[in-house]
């Protein structure tokens, strides 16, 4: 099976190159390969649930390594990886084929699904290296991919968006990229796992804590963490609803929190200081998100602010996870708080992914985003108002939704472990975003319509209303995750990984007895 | 001595770097960033790193300023091809003023200098480690190169080298889907500047062999294709500046031949190696050398192309629409 890990990046870049060279020739060849690529790669994905042992390693260009010290670049798929890359690739997937209907009314359809492909490769690759360059180099290829398509629309307040998340998301690579030279020079060696153990032996320095403070800023701002979330709410709001779905739903995941997990845990040797500094974060993040968005009138705009507050859920969660293991508390409420935030990940992936497709449906048929302006699209669009039912319900955490389970999970572990502020501010967040999305409900979906043309629009085209019932159902099945069947299938091997920190690095560097 | 004449480089860089941003006019900020990028090349050369030196020489002093000097020449009255700008006087040249920004100037500043601080007491005295080198010297014999960065560029890590080839592509079609202009036009015929048209054609064939010779030696020295890229990706630009419109005039298969040859090439030959049964780049060792030359050109060509294809691109933007 170990040969199949280098298809998850090479298909959709090869994609994106055949896409480029010979849309010019059939111009819906971007329509056709794009969602076919993405199906397949979501197969792949799934797959690698089922491998035979609990990590797989892959050599590019055949370098083994010479006396322990890695010289060429891995390919690591493991418990964590696996989750990242199933639901980056089904994202892609859904995103992809609502899209082909949704792009028409664009020019220039060929450069958007070469950026799509470039922009899934790159996720797909920062969550599979085991190469800290190696990750930068992905890193840059998803956004500079996202920043392209935020400007897709070529209207002034997109090219306003994308520019400021340029100048940010380059302040932050800038960052990243200091970050990792600094390892580099302190340690003499790029990969992830050989840093780890350098790190474990050379005991701390002050660095190294300089180092973990450049790598949460600049990994802090990919995901849009409170103090670094200024671009967040324009270029998630500016882009087209597939490419919102994709960049709140899975970028800043993969880019941001996936990076930040990967390293704290299985990199740096874990400390009380930087764990609480993560919560912090993350618990700031929370409050401030929902509390900014309950003002919100733009539909997309409110979501992207939702965004950083169930984000919030996801950092507060690990980070309560490191908090604990940090000072050598109790592992099994550890395990309880990495497992809510990492579920919370996978849930949050699949709601929020939903409601900006929602969202772009109602923009499509309707051709506005300001709440104000709606009402009563309930009888006029039964599909997308019952999706968003469904999803505005798995956000706000109501049973039997698969919100609910991963926010229980978060406030018992923050009860369990003393978080007793972190456990009430969780549940407040909870009940302001629910009536922030019943707001959305009563102003778009129900009441008499407001919209200035009074024709009757009619339900979204099949392409666009699919995805939106797959991602609705999955809002329901998702539930089955706390079952331990299924647990230990899907969500299981990712805790395991963060848990037993140093596991990571054995299988790589060849440590096994 | 030479403690002497480094710290005098080093004072030179930051002077150089400080004049450049704090010059009345953009005239004279252009030119320092010419001495600046020069006088960093040097002092690269000093730390032992030709290689970075080339890249800066070619980069910064090179192609940078090749872009800014067209930059320049837009607000130039006699060169400009736009009609308004003849109205300006020479002040069109002065940086806007900017009293009004001194709090935040302030503010960001002894941010910036606070975190300069941090940083040089963070990595004061930490010892620096260095286990690959070793590695990657003892791996040299089968890499099929002589120089260890070109062996780490593309045999170690090719892998990245050919993402970062995919990142100078991506580039360019970032700029394509937010340019909103389809395909390329010939542009209008405009006046030109004699003297520059001459400095153009008496620079070509040295750049071009310049290019060439950094790729060869690449193999044994510093050098290699993305400074020969650059190189060559300067001649397109300076041609186009000249009045030589070459991108905008050939077919367009050749174009997209020329841009995608590299990344296709590299591409392929990944496939290739996966089916004959070794990893992903993975060459046999009998051919590494002669494949890494391969590789190298190709790239070095399409890095060029990518290069010369953006300049054209934004540079018609300029042309008025109705001279289709």
């Amino acid at each position: 099976m170990t040969a199949w890990i280098p298809l998850l990046v090479i298909l959709p870049l090869s994609g994106a190159f055949l896409i480029a060279i010979f849309s010019g020739m059939f111009k819906r060849i971007g329509g056709i390969l794009t969602p076919l690529f993405m199906l397949i790669l979501t197969c792949l994905g799934f797959m690698f649930f089922f491998r035979e042992t609990d990590v797989l390693v892959y050599h590019i260009g055949g370098w083994e390594l010479y006396n322990g010290i890695p010289v060429g670049i891995h390919f690591v798929v493991d418990g964590l990886s696996v989750l990242m890359v199933a639901i980056i690739n089904l994202m892609g997937f859904l995103a992809s084929f609502y899209s082909v209907s949704y792009i028409r009314k664009f020019t220039g359809e060929k450069y958007y699904y070469a950026l799509f492909c470039l922009m899934v490769a790159g996720m797909n690759g920062v969550v599979l290296t085991g190469d800290l360059f190696n990750m930068f180099i992905f890193l840059e290829i998803a956004v500079i991919s996202s920043y392209a398509l935020v400007a897709f629309g070529i209207e002034r307040e997109e090219l306003e968006a994308s520019f400021k998340y340029q100048v940010l998301g380059g302040v932050a690579s800038l960052v990243i990229l200091l970050g990792i030279a600094l390892i580099y020079w302190n340690t003499g060696t790029l990969n992830i796992a050989d840093i780890a153990i350098v790190l474990k032996e050379n005991g701390d320095n002050k660095l190294i804590s300089f180092v973990q403070v450049l790598l949460i800023a600049g990994f802090g701002l990919k995901a849009a963490m409170i103090p670094f979330h200024a671009w967040l709410p324009d270029a998630h709001s500016s882009a087209p609803s597939p490419i919102s779905a994709m960049l709140s739903g899975v970028l800043i995941k993969a880019v941001g929190v996936y990076a930040i997990m990967r390293l704290f845990f299985n990199m740096f040797t874990l400390s009380y200081e930087i764990s609480m500094l993560i919560t912090v974060i993350g618990a700031v993040s929370m409050v401030g998100g929902v509390l900014l968005a309950v003002g919100q009138w733009d539909f997309k705009r409110l979501l992207a602010y939702h965004s950083i507050s169930q984000m919030g859920y996801v950092v507060l969660g690990v980070g309560m996870g490191m908090v604990i293991l940090s000072v050598g508390g109790s592992r099994d409420v550890a395990v309880l708080a990495i497992a809510g935030g990492l579920y919370h990940m996978v849930n949050h992936a699949v709601f929020k992914g939903l409601l900006f497709l929602n969202a772009g449906a109602v923009e499509y048929k309707t051709g506005t985003r300001m709440l104000r302006e709606m009402g009563g699209l309930s009888n006029n669009m039964p599909l997308t108002s019952a999706t968003y039912f469904s999803a505005s319900m798995a956000i706000s955490g109501i049973p039997p939704f698969n919100g609910f389970f991963s926010k229980l999970l978060i406030i018992i572990a923050a009860v369990q472990g003393g978080f007793y502020l972190m456990a009430i501010l969780a549940v407040v967040v909870s009940i302001i975003t629910l009536a922030s999305f019943l707001k959305v409900h009563r102003y778009a979906f129900i009441g008499f319509s407001r919209f200035k043309n009074k024709k009757m629009f009619g339900e979204a085209p099949f392409g666009m209303g699919l995805p939106m019932v797959i991602l609705a159902v999955l809002c329901l099945g998702l539930s089955l995750l706390i079952i331990p069947f299924f647990r230990d299938i899907f969500l299981s091997p990712a805790v395991n990984t963060l848990i037993h920190t140093l596991d990571y690095s054995q299988p790589i560097l060849g440590l096994l007895p | 001595m030479s403690i002497l004449i480094d710290g005098l480089l080093a004072l030179l860089v930051i002077y150089l770097a400080l004049q450049s941003l704090l010059a009345p006019r953009l005239t004279q900020s252009v030119f320092l960033f010419f001495a600046f990028g020069l006088a960093l090349a040097l002092a690269w050369i000093r730390l032992g790193a030709v290689d970075v030196a080339i890249t800066e020489a070619a980069i910064a002093a090179g192609f940078l300023g090749v872009l800014f000097l067209d930059a320049l020449r837009d607000f130039s009255p006699s060169f400009s091809k736009k009609p308004k700008n003849l109205e300006y006087d020479q002040k069109s040249l002065a940086k806007n003023d900017t009293r009004g920004h001194l709090l935040p100037r302030m503010a960001l500043g002894l941010g910036l200098g606070l975190f300069l601080l941090i940083s040089l007491e963070a990595v004061w005295k930490i010892p620096q480690g260095g286990g690959l080198t070793a590695a990657a010297g003892a791996l040299l014999p089968e890499s099929g190169v002589e120089h260890p960065v070109t062996a780490v560029l593309l045999n170690f890590r090719a892998y990245d080298t050919w993402l970062e080839m995919g990142v100078i592509l991506l580039g360019l079609l970032a700029v394509f889907a937010a340019g909103g202009i389809k395909g390329y036009r010939k542009p209008p015929v405009a006046a030109q500047d004699p003297l520059l048209r001459q400095v153009i054609l008496f620079f070509t064939p040295v750049l071009f062999l310049f290019g060439a010779f950094l790729l060869y030696i690449g193999k044994t020295g510093p050098g290699g294709a993305f400074q020969a890229g650059v190189l060559w990706g300067a001649i397109g630009i300076l041609l186009h500046m000249g009045g030589w419109p070459v991108f905008a005039v050939i077919p367009r298969w050749l174009r997209q031949l020329l841009l995608t040859v590299g990344l296709g090439f590299f591409m392929v030959l990944g496939f290739l190696f996966v089916a004959a049964g070794n990893a992903l780049f993975e060459y046999p060792p009998a051919y590494a050398g002669i494949l890494i030359l391969l590789v190298e050109t190709l790239a070095a060509i399409s890095i060029a192309a990518t290069l010369s294809a953006i300049f054209a691109y934004l540079n018609q933007m300029k042309y008025p629409s109705q001279t289709l």
